[in-house]
């Protein structure tokens, strides 16, 4: 072989390194590059440093799944409501698990203004999707108190986990509650409902009982039906938000006025935006 | 791979070429990325026109996601250009790619855990069009061909997403590339004259 075959190998060799657009697979974990603007710990660090306000206003919204210009337009609607103090993602980012989903989806949710966290739905989970979610966005688990309110955010795709009685992880949620004297109400937010066939059914009673009991629930959000609904589906006194889909262009808005004294004086009202 | 070019290597009188039987292929492929693994590589057939069958497998490393690929691939060469005795550019080969994914938690028929369609598509199998650019030299008394392709691929799950989503997700945000070599011998290596 001749020189010119080895300078042109090199010039190839070169280019296949320089370029990103060389994928592995289509679940590859490689090529999702840490971007800390949208982990789970930048975005509470956001909020935490926010000053104490007495009317919180969070965006409900999930299933954001392969509806991307849906998502860019509530990006767009909610970036002009400047009363918004963060966006709450119930689940379902993805839809196949594929990295290139949450390359795309990223690049829309760092164009909201406010902070915005997650949980993980049941498309999230599939193929390499549970690397990628934790690799991106943190753990699967987390809690964390903003405003006096304990958020105590969680996974609970039974069935993507063989309805093993693992999750959702009744005993870190209830470890998550214990210190009452520091939180003065409760927000559970999690993908699927616990009224759903997708629920570890034989989790629904300890869980349903576990936010009832909580030091005073506010109320407990889910995704997964793509269809708002905001009721008391158990008839114990504890509202359940289900969020709807981009797809649907609704969003809800909960008011939350917390006056640090309990219960009593909390007061928590649901308006849905169409856009 | 070396044990196929020992196979086909030296054969290339158009006598021996008529009596090769089927399965003893045209040429081997190596190739980087293009969502067939890390590496993959395989054979190649050619049979007598423009035509060139690949059947490949793949590998992503651990750290990377640990996922086997089986691969084939068809294409076709629209536009062969000779350019001089030896070296001849394909500007486009049309193809076509069916892609098999085995790893933790990709399934060819999913698990029971899943009511009946509950997904509707197949996550270990992939299909999708790609087009390559070959640039292939022959270098003078050599019975091997050497042909560096780059190819643009995409996916029917990156199409799925594209179509319904044409204002944000750009065409080029679903194409991705792959690149690599292929060495021929025998008919397959020749340069058109």
């Amino acid at each position: 072989m001749n020189k010119n075959i080895y300078v042109l190998l090199a010039g190839f060799i070169f280019l296949l390194v320089a370029c990103d657009k060389f994928e592995y697979n289509v679940y590859e974990t490689n090529r999702v590059k840490n971007d800390p603007a949208v982990t789970t710990q930048y975005n509470i660090d956001r909020l935490l440093h926010l000053p104490w306000k007495d009317t919180l206003k969070i965006v409900f919204t999930g299933d954001t799944q392969r509806f991307y210009d849906d998502t860019e337009d509530l990006v767009e609607t909610v970036n002009a409501m400047p009363e918004v103090d963060a966006v709450i993602i119930t689940g379902d980012i993805a839809d196949f698990g594929a990295a290139f989903e949450y390359e795309e989806i990223n690049k829309e949710l760092k164009k909201l203004k406010v902070p915005f966290l997650t949980v993980i739905g049941n498309h999230d989970c599939l193929a390499n999707g549970i690397q990628l979610y934790q690799d991106i966005y943190g753990p699967l688990n987390y809690s964390f108190t903003w405003n006096g309110i304990r958020f105590i955010m969680h996974n609970t795709n039974g069935r993507e986990f063989n309805f093993t009685g693992s999750v959702p992880d009744i005993a870190w949620m209830q470890q998550q509650l214990t210190d009452e004297e520091n939180y003065e109400s409760c927000i559970f937010v999690s993908h699927v409902p616990p009224y759903s066939e997708d629920f570890d059914n034989n989790l629904e009673e300890a869980y349903t009982k576990l936010i009832k009991n909580t030091k005073n629930t506010l109320f407990s959000s889910n995704g997964h039906r793509h269809d708002f609904a905001f009721n008391q589906p158990y008839g114990d006194g504890i509202w359940y938000l289900n969020t709807s889909s981009p797809t649907n262009r609704i969003f809800s808005v909960m008011s939350i006025t917390n006056t640090k004294n309990g219960r009593k004086d909390t007061r928590i009202s649901c308006t849905n935006i169409a856009y | 791979m070396l044990i196929s070019i020992a196979v086909f290597g030296g054969t290339d009188s158009t006598s021996v070429r008529k009596n090769k039987p089927w399965y003893i292929p045209d040429g081997v492929s190596i190739e980087y990325a293009g969502g067939f693994g890390m590496v993959s590589t395989g054979l190649l057939y050619n049979g007598n026109g423009r035509s060139e069958l690949g059947i490949t497998a793949g590998y992503v490393p651990h750290q990377y996601g640990n996922i086997w690929t089986t691969n084939i691939l068809y294409s076709y060469d629209i536009l062969p250009v000779r350019i001089n005795n030896f070296c001849e550019l394909h500007l486009f080969k049309a193809g076509v790619f069916l892609n098999f994914n085995h790893g933790h938690n990709i399934y060819l028929q999913w698990p029971e855990r899943y009511p009946e369609n509950y997904y509707w598509w197949n996550s270990s199998m992939r299909i999708g069009p790609f087009l390559d650019t070959e640039l292939k030299i022959k270098p003078a008394k050599s019975d091997l061909s050497y042909t560096l392709f780059f190819q643009c691929l995409t996916n029917d799950l990156y199409l799925y997403t594209y179509f319904p989503n044409t204002r944000f997700i750009r065409f080029t945000d679903i194409i991705y590339f792959g690149a690599g070599i292929k060495i021929h011998a025998g008919r397959a290596s020749a340069i058109r004259h």
